[in-house]
């Protein structure tokens, strides 16, 4: 406890004792729920730099004994005028409720950090920063809150009994104020063991109820962060460039569980495909209404995404949430002329909140199955949007778990070549229309294609010329004839700069396809994955982000090619700095989220089949066989504890071999009549008995040398010591008859 | 409040906050399945557990004695002595109070005693006073160990088993001091002897103001706290004060045992009347001066006209030797 108290020394303020130890604690344990609140982005930013600053004037200031009449009615003023402001920023201003509900809370902490006198404003406080707790528990589904809880709850409940003792001295008046600082400065360590006893019964009981209170949630609070991270590439148009902002983020945004196979490779080499466009216009993808609208279909747990107007396949399995692992549950329909047509993937994903609606799944996704956020609820309806894109209809703020199937195989090029060149039907105009640029980019894309005869040797052409001629960079340079608007973005990175990341790239393999008459689009989303070995899972990081194009080819559909230089596309295949500890950390916050933040009433019931409890309708079935060795098992672990502690307590307690050799003497002696007075050291007692002329004396005086010898040695006596000791105190027993 | 086996339980109004804000996360734990708000609503009543446990440790370690400690005169104060001995072996006693029971209504009174701590194996005494309204023979206020730790939320209260009986001498009220220049220099004879010169009475516990020199070091260093010696002293006159035959609870009867009262403290204290006591015709006391005397005057003003059990007498006796000692 000593840096509890140099630590009081330095934030107490300039009270001492006890006070200043309550001070640091309540101001610790209010730091602590601020902090979860700011963390879980429910609480302005203004609004936490204000509490700091105030709270630090609060603790440094003298604090008064008694608050001036003055001080109350500003503060009064000051909490009604914020209470009316926090009203009208959320209701007329549209502020969300609980973000000022949180802000109207933090000046709450500062007005109880400047009025902390008695040990009621710190009980406010501890209330204060319970209610900041369990705000941050309803928002926060990141791994740092139950870092955070850990740290709190021994610090409130420290903070609850120094309160509580400093309490009782002001209901009792100084002197009983001056014993309750004299004892709990020189028995903090005392209190300290018991807050954290304390607290160890709370989290059990906590973890007890995680774990066995059934879970009948409906709903109305939400898991997770109330605003998703925004992500630049997903949203309904994009500008070129803003890629290059993640290209260097190593947030893990998804994660990936590959169900029906081990890929057994450290990197995954899926194009992932998020969002899609086929209009372009002055450095901006959008999506037009004339490019073609998909189709879903619900079966047994899937949505199948039409391919062509067809269904892609037929379902035989269950997807993993009512399945499991079954292996294949989609026979692909068959495609004529693409040898690879049945080469599936299925994968579970777990999504965090990058501010999007749009699903992620590789190559041609088939179908895909949506995990509901909680057992009541049945929110897991998925849209189609145009270029195959597949949308959450209702999506909530928070993770997405979801399964997706997908056809990863890919058709040869001989399978390709046979398509030849055809013209592009009509509906695939919008992905052929050619966007205002200039006639050098026109003639550009004819002499890069020039001599080509079909669609896959003019995309072939344009991909080897944008690898051969242009580099890969993140730095987003602009020549000076596009900041003056002279030429479009694209333009300026085919013919001025030369260098630009994936965007780049794929923009101007799809437009100057484009301008030889092959339907073209441009697809963003992610590339590959990362194994993480601790996890045994995929991590896609925000680095990952990247942009493809997809090219008509008839019959074998939309094909991913990727113009961007190899080492563009892959992100490091680790974190930047230290690669071990950042998959360690991804496997510990995947672990939390799938153990913690989504364990539900299924995990309960599998966790109760298990060990041998079946439910039944609405009974509960136990099969004996299978729940007695958990049920002995626990008994066993409890008896073991208990014979630990009890074995620990005497092992505290143990008397001294000598000590014990004594009382065995005491024992005797007072049967005898003849016992020792309590102020009396053995050598008075002897010496007591000796005057009495009682029998034992010379024996007794004999035993007591020796005793005070062995007692007060600086080493511990030896066995043949104790022997001796013994038949001392044996022969001081037998020097006379009983 | 709570009660139940010999406990009760008072919520405080932290405590309700607690409670409600307990409730309400519970609520919306129900409610929303959100797995964080479980295990918050699981500490929450993890905290009250615990603060039962440890609220059930402080009021079950303490053995409570209750003492006397001076001569105490119905509708006044008297010094009571309260020993609270930890005999746990698992921890300190921390923040136990010993009060009354709220839930009797009566008019003797005792000031509530606080401890802070008191270590395993250990004791300590508080002070504090103690009221009665009533002279005779009476149990001790009907008290309680009552307790707000850990947290202040709750306030646990356990009744002592049994209740001390005291003796509760008359009221008293100031004398004339003319009634006490009239008794010096009234009948009897003067032996003008110091208040040492007597014959040994006894022993006793210190009180403030005594002369040193009484102090019985031996019987101090047995005892650990100091003790001194009292000899029966003869006073300079003798007075024989006359009580008339009553019952107790006749307004007349009563006022005259506080006037007689009253006259034994005025005229024993002052030291220089031999004071004896005769209950109508009979000669209950002898004349005699010293502490020891008063005390055997008080003893039977106090339980005079009562209708008594010879238990009564037998534990008066006892508790006036122990008040003595």
């Amino acid at each position: 406890v000593s840096w509890l108290l140099r630590l009081a020394e330095l934030l107490g303020g300039r009270t001492h004792g006890l006070v200043r130890l309550r001070d640091t604690l309540s101001l610790l344990q209010v730091t602590m729920a601020v902090l979860a609140v700011t963390l879980a982005q429910s609480a302005s930013l203004w609004a936490v730099a204000l509490t700091v600053l105030l709270g630090t004037w609060a603790m440094l200031r003298p604090l008064p004994p008694v608050s001036s009449k003055l001080a109350q009615n500003l503060w009064t003023a000051g909490i009604v005028l914020a209470l009316v402001y926090s009203g009208v920023r959320a209701l007329m201003f549209g502020a969300e409720l609980l973000v000022a509900g949180v802000d109207f809370l933090l000046l709450m902490v500062v007005q109880r950090l400047f009025n902390r006198q008695r040990c009621r404003e710190h009980m406010q406080l501890l209330m204060l920063g319970a209610v900041l707790m369990v705000i941050a528990a309803v928002i926060d589904a990141e791994l740092h809150y139950p870092i955070l809880l850990g740290l709190y709850l021994p610090t409130a409940v420290l903070a609850l009994i120094v309160n509580h003792l400093l309490g009782e001295g002001e209901r009792l008046g100084r002197r009983v104020e001056f014993e309750v600082d004299r004892y709990g400065t020189r028995e903090l360590a005392r209190l300290g063991r018991a807050a954290g006893q304390v607290a160890l019964i709370a989290f059990v009981v906590g973890l007890l109820t995680f774990v066995a209170f059934p879970r009948f949630g409906a709903g109305v609070f939400l898991r997770g962060n109330l605003y998703g991270r925004e992500t630049v590439g997903f949203s309904d148009t994009v500008m070129l460039g803003g890629f290059g902002t993640i290209k260097s983020d190593a947030t893990v945004v998804m994660h990936i569980e590959v169900l029906d196979g081990d890929p057994q490779a450290k990197r995954l080499t899926w194009h992932l495909r998020g969002s899609a466009f086929d209009s372009y216009q002055a450095g901006r993808w959008a999506r037009s209404r004339e490019a073609l609208h998909g189709r879903l279909s619900a079966a047994l747990g899937y949505w199948l995404l039409s391919e062509a107007g067809e269904l892609p396949g037929r379902v035989v399995a269950a997807p993993y949430r009512f399945g499991g692992r079954s292996g294949r549950t989609i026979e692909t329909r068959s495609i004529p002329g693409f040898a690879a047509d049945d080469l599936t993937v299925r994968a579970l994903v777990t999504m965090e909140d990058i501010g999007t609606d749009l699903l992620f799944a590789a190559g041609r996704p088939l179908a895909f199955s949506l995990a509901p956020r909680g057992p009541l609820e049945e929110r897991n309806h998925l849209g189609a949007d145009v270029d195959d894109q597949v949308r959450v209809l209702d999506r909530q703020p928070g993770p997405l778990q979801y399964e997706f199937v997908s056809r990863i195989g890919e058709p040869t090029r001989t399978e390709l070549l046979a398509i030849g060149d055809p013209a592009p039907a009509p509906e695939l105009l919008p992905y052929v229309a050619r966007p205002e640029l200039s006639p050098e980019f026109h003639a550009l894309a004819l002499e890069i294609t020039e001599g080509a005869t079909t669609r896959l040797a003019k995309v072939e052409a344009v991909r080897r010329y944008l690898l051969d001629n242009y580099s890969y960079s993140l730095d987003q340079p602009l020549s000076d004839r596009v900041r003056d608007g002279e030429i479009d973005p694209i333009e300026g990175f085919l013919f001025d700069t030369k260098a630009g990341h994936c965007e780049y790239f794929a923009t101007a393999m799809a437009l100057l396809l484009r301008e030889v008459d092959v339907p073209t689009r441009n697809v963003n989303g992610f590339y590959g994955a990362h194994y993480n070995n601790v996890g045994e899972f995929y991590a896609v990081r925000q680095a990952d982000a990247h942009s493809w194009v997809e090219v008509y080819f008839e019959q074998l559909g939309w094909v991913t090619f990727d113009p961007t230089p190899p080492s563009g596309r892959t992100a490091g295949d680790d974190a930047p700095w230290f690669p071990q500890l950042a998959n360690l950390t991804d496997a510990l916050r995947d672990a939390y989220l799938e153990y913690v933040i989504d364990y539900d009433l299924s995990n309960q019931l599998e966790a109760l089949e298990r060990i041998g409890v079946e439910r039944r309708g609405f009974r509960l079935h136990v099969e004996w066989r299978q729940f007695a060795p958990w049920l002995f098992g626990s008994v066993g672990v409890g008896v073991l504890v208990w014979v630990g502690l009890r074995w620990r307590r005497r092992q505290r307690n143990r008397v001294a071999p000598e000590v014990a050799i004594y009382q065995l003497l005491l024992v005797g002696m007072a049967r005898r009549a003849k016992p020792r007075h309590e102020h009396e050291s053995a050598l008075a007692w002897a010496k007591r008995l000796r005057d009495e002329g009682a029998a034992e004396a010379p024996a007794l005086t004999e035993f007591a040398r020796r005793y005070d010898a062995l007692r007060f040695a600086a080493d511990p006596p030896s066995p043949a010591m104790l022997i001796e000791l013994r038949t001392l105190a044996e022969a001081v027993l037998g020097s006379a008859p009983r | 409040m709570l009660t139940a086996r010999g406990r009760n339980l008072e919520i405080t109004k932290a405590g309700w906050l607690f409670i409600v804000l307990t409730l309400a996360v519970g609520f919306a734990a129900i409610n929303s399945g959100a797995n964080l708000l479980h295990v918050l609503f699981g500490c929450q009543i993890g905290l009250i557990i615990a603060s039962g446990m440890l609220s059930e440790n402080m009021v079950q370690r303490p053995r409570v004695h209750r003492r006397v400690t001076s001569p105490l005169h119905a509708g006044s104060r008297g010094a009571l002595s309260v020993e609270l001995r930890n005999d746990s072996e698992r921890g300190d006693l921390i923040s136990v109070s010993v009060e009354d029971d709220d839930r009797i209504d009566s008019a003797d009174r005792t000031e509530p005693v606080f401890a802070v701590a008191v270590p395993s194996g250990g004791a300590i005494t508080l002070h504090t006073s103690v009221t009665m309204q009533q002279r005779g023979l009476h149990p001790l206020p009907k008290a309680v160990i009552a307790t707000r730790f850990p947290f202040g939320l709750f306030v646990k209260r356990r009744e002592l088993p049994g209740r001390e009986r005291v003796i509760v001498y008359p009221r008293i009220h100031p004398v004339d001091a003319g009634y006490l220049q009239e008794a010096r220099s009234g009948q009897g004879e003067a032996r003008g002897a110091r208040e040492r010169a007597g014959e040994f009475f006894g022993l006793a516990e210190y009180r403030e103001g005594q002369e040193l020199r009484r102090i019985h070091w031996p019987a101090t260093a047995r005892r650990g706290k100091p003790i001194v010696q009292e000899f029966e002293a003869r006073g300079e006159a003798e007075r024989i004060l006359v009580l008339r035959p009553g019952k107790a609870g006749e307004p007349g009867f009563e006022a005259e045992i506080e006037d007689v009262a009253s006259k034994v403290v005025a005229l024993l204290r002052e030291g220089r009347t031999a004071t004896g006591l005769r209950y109508g015709d009979e000669l209950v006391i002898e004349p005699g001066t010293g502490p020891a005397h008063e005390r055997k005057l008080l003893e039977f003003l106090a339980l005079v006209g009562l209708v008594r059990e010879p238990l009564d007498l037998e534990q008066a006796r006892a508790q006036g030797e122990e008040q003595a000692a």
